[in-house]
């Protein structure tokens, strides 16, 4: 029972890190919280679910069609209002709340077109793998392996490949880094391709396992938590804030009741800023002079 | 290779660089000195495009410079920003490879990391700690040897002895002399004007934001006037 729900919470965990990474990347470039973050993986899901029901398209070219689509939504997001922000040198606040603007813009948006109506995947194949004593759904297993191989892909890019250095020295000092000759501007639209992309993914991978609705990305107020519990800005921390988190809602869920579980999440997220607020991988690294 | 033309630069309203015009030749070692507020941080910003000009022009090798910093860095000017301003949550040997961001030949960066780390032997000491870890003196270093693994044609530091104790100092500008005798020309803006002076070929005086006075150091340091009106004793 226990390795079950391990198992399971681990799924979930890995759907939640994807949309987690994202964000603290995000924050690590730019230095604020992507609130619409949660409404790119809203995209990616309504994208795929359309492409199968209205436009017919087998379910993997559905799946391929909306996380590109959630990608390079957050990448003109980007252009269009933070960009803008960030050449007039604004505060980053005003990020923050362009954020929110847009988060809230794009749930209307979704509910005028879409309706508010939940929507669901049709025809999933719904087989059980027994792995000795775990039963898992080739769902979970799917989003299981999907969101553990985008993750260990991504880990190794940002840490052991020029790419990486190049995201992480934007990260450290943005001005320093042009000076090296690192196109910032670049870097940052890379950043939220991927982030929108991988956010897609959790979007997609999410609404196959419940339903696809427009305040759906609700949920990346989990990646949020994931990634403060982590450490804000490290993408190693995300992973494991998230997987954390996953670990803990479903176990909560199994052994108390399902309507505890936001409960000892948000409970989790003010003990941590009480007693750590760097975060589990948080290294701030002090300087000296 | 350098040629600064009328360059003028304001914050708002308030100008702080007015129609400098200056010139670094080849194999050239060229100072700008100067108090506080002198506008020599900003003349340096808007050499590498990191801070947008109000008027003047600035060619390098006879082309305009370009509009975008990493564009500049292109070209092969690097500026050694002022407070060293080192990737701190990085290491030191990540801090060198995005100092060598533009070079793709692998055998180039390697070698050149090994050049960097016989000038700087405390930096191979420390390679794999965070460069928020390490001293003022050694955080200059690296902010040096960083410019350095980009092989510029040029190199412009910012106020390197800035906060630094005077052995400190005395080193980091015996590392400037020997980058000096490799053959990359230097434009140095510097406070500590007797130091800077020692080694430069030429140096400019700067005062609330205009050129006053130009020359080579022994003219300039025999005008006593002139050092106590603008760089103090």
């Amino acid at each position: 029972m226990f390795i079950q729900q391990l198992a399971n919470g681990i799924s979930v965990g890995g759907i939640y890190a994807l949309m987690a990474t994202g964000y603290a990347l995000i924050y690590s470039l730019l230095g604020f919280s992507n609130w619409a973050h949660g409404e790119v993986a809203m995209i990616g899901a309504y994208i795929a679910i359309i492409s199968v029901l209205n436009a017919k398209f087998p379910l993997p070219i559905a799946i391929i069609i909306g996380i590109i689509i959630a990608g390079v939504f957050s990448f003109i997001n980007e252009k269009i209002a933070y960009k803008r922000i960030r050449d007039n040198k604004s505060p980053t606040m005003f990020l923050m709340i362009a954020a929110m603007g847009l988060s809230t813009t794009y749930q209307n948006a979704a509910t005028n077109i879409f309706g508010a109506k939940f929507k669901i995947f049709p025809g999933l194949f719904a087989v059980a793998f027994h792995i000795g004593k775990i039963t898992i759904g080739s769902l979970d297993l799917i989003s299981l392996i999907v969101s553990l191989v985008s993750l260990v892909v991504l880990d190794i890019t940002i840490n052991h490949t020029k790419v990486g250095l190049g995201i992480r020295s934007v990260a450290s000092n943005s001005y320093t880094a042009s000076l090296m000759g690192i196109n910032v501007d670049r870097y940052i639209s890379l950043v939220f391709l991927v982030a929108g992309m991988y956010a897609g993914c959790a979007g997609i991978l999410l609404g196959m396992k419940y339903t696809v609705y427009p305040t759906m990305g609700n949920v990346a107020l989990k990646a949020f938590i994931s990634s403060v519990l982590g450490g804000l800005g490290s993408v190693r921390g995300a992973i494991i804030g998230a997987l954390v988190i996953g670990i803990m809602e479903t176990m909560v869920t199994a052994y108390l009741s399902s309507g505890l579980r936001d409960l000892f999440t948000f409970m989790l997220l003010v003990i941590i800023l009480l007693v750590k607020p760097s975060g589990l991988m948080g290294v701030h690294v002090e300087e000296k002079a | 290779m350098l040629k600064v033309e009328n360059l003028s630069a304001a914050y708002g309203g308030i100008k702080a660089v007015k129609n400098v015009s200056l010139e670094v030749k080849e194999g050239e070692v060229v100072s700008v000195l100067g108090a506080n507020g002198a506008g020599k941080t900003t003349l340096l910003k808007c050499i590498c495009s990191a801070m947008k000009k109000s008027g003047g022009n600035v060619f390098f090798n006879g082309k305009k410079m370009p509009e975008k910093p990493h564009d500049v860095a292109k070209m092969g000017v690097v500026l050694v920003p002022e407070g060293r301003l080192i990737f701190t949550n990085l290491t030191v040997y990540e801090n060198l490879m995005a100092g060598a961001y533009l070079c793709n030949d692998k055998k180039e960066v390697q070698d050149n990391l090994e050049r960097v780390y016989n000038l700087f032997p405390i930096l191979r000491e420390r390679k794999n700690q965070f460069g928020g870890h390490l001293s003022g003196g050694e955080q200059q270093m690296l902010a040096i040897a960083r410019a350095l693994m980009a092989r510029p044609k040029l190199i412009m530091m910012d106020e390197p002895s800035l906060g630094l104790a005077p052995k400190i100092v005395s080193h980091i500008f015996e590392i400037i002399e020997k980058v000096k005798s490799e053959g990359t020309p230097i434009l140095l803006v510097e406070q500590n004007a007797y130091k800077a002076l020692s080694i430069s070929d030429r140096a400019y005086i700067m005062n609330v934001g205009e050129i006053v006075k130009e020359g080579v150091p022994e003219e300039l340091l025999k005008d006593r006037s002139l050092i106590e009106a603008y760089l103090g004793s």
